[in-house]
């Protein structure tokens, strides 16, 4: 590797080497972020890892078959969201400005597909006949929620080859 | 906006990833700047001067034609 230098090169040096520099694709399509390879990539797998893993646990606990229901139950899948909530930004933080400016406008743009939707299929339940059940009215709330999330591995992948 | 980083980069023969390390940002931001496809912040700019030991205007060419309506 050169070492970067104020000056420039003598004749003669060897050449930088190759450039060109692909985003990480499939990281960004299938979890959403950058990577690992950065120290803020690794603190966001583990972080979030945390947060799903408390999410799944308090649901488990406030499952209708479980008895074993508390306040722990309660407090333990908003608790998770909010532990992801806050990796995501410690680790919004810690990029440079082009990988955070990619990462809100896929947030932007998914929270927008999600709604439009969402919308479209509240509409269509609206105007169908008696009985028809499209929207939320069958399915949980977070369930239409999550669909945010492949929208935002796509909106991150459209949004990131703008800038390559 | 236009930028001369990519000969001013070549005359001192660093790669990307070497510029990338002293501005402190990803080797992609780097090329995305270089091909014009990313305008940085003001404050990236002063770096990058600052790097390369010239006026940001030697730099970078903003033409008004190009500027969003």
């Amino acid at each position: 590797m050169n070492e970067p230098s104020g000056n420039p090169a003598p004749p003669g040096a060897a050449p930088p080497r190759e450039d060109g520099a692909p985003w990480p694709y499939a990281s960004l399509f299938f979890f959403g972020f950058f990577g690992t390879d950065s120290p803020a990539g690794k603190r966001l797998a583990w972080r979030t890892t945390w947060g799903l893993g408390l999410f799944l646990l308090g649901a488990f606990l406030l499952a209708p078959q479980h008895t074993v229901t508390s306040v722990g139950g309660f407090l333990a899948m908003p608790g998770g969201v909010l532990l992801i909530g806050r990796a995501y930004r410690s680790y919004l933080r810690e990029l440079d400005e082009l990988s955070r400016t990619i990462q809100l406008e896929a947030f932007s743009l998914a929270f927008g597909a999600a709604m439009t939707l969402m919308a479209i299929l509240m509409a269509v339940e609206m105007v169908a006949p008696p009985g028809t059940h499209l929207g939320p009215g069958t399915a949980p709330l977070a369930t239409w929620l999550l669909l945010a999330e492949p929208f935002r591995g796509l909106a991150l992948v459209i949004v990131a080859r703008r800038y390559r | 906006v236009k930028n001369q980083i990519r000969v001013l980069r070549a005359e001192r023969r660093w790669s990307q990833a070497d510029l990338a390390e002293r501005l402190g940002v990803s080797r992609q931001t780097v090329n995305a700047i270089e091909n014009s496809r990313y305008d940085p912040s003001l404050p990236l700019a002063f770096r990058i001067g600052r790097v390369f030991g010239r006026p940001i205007e030697e730099i970078f060419d903003f033409r008004e034609e190009e500027a969003p309506q």
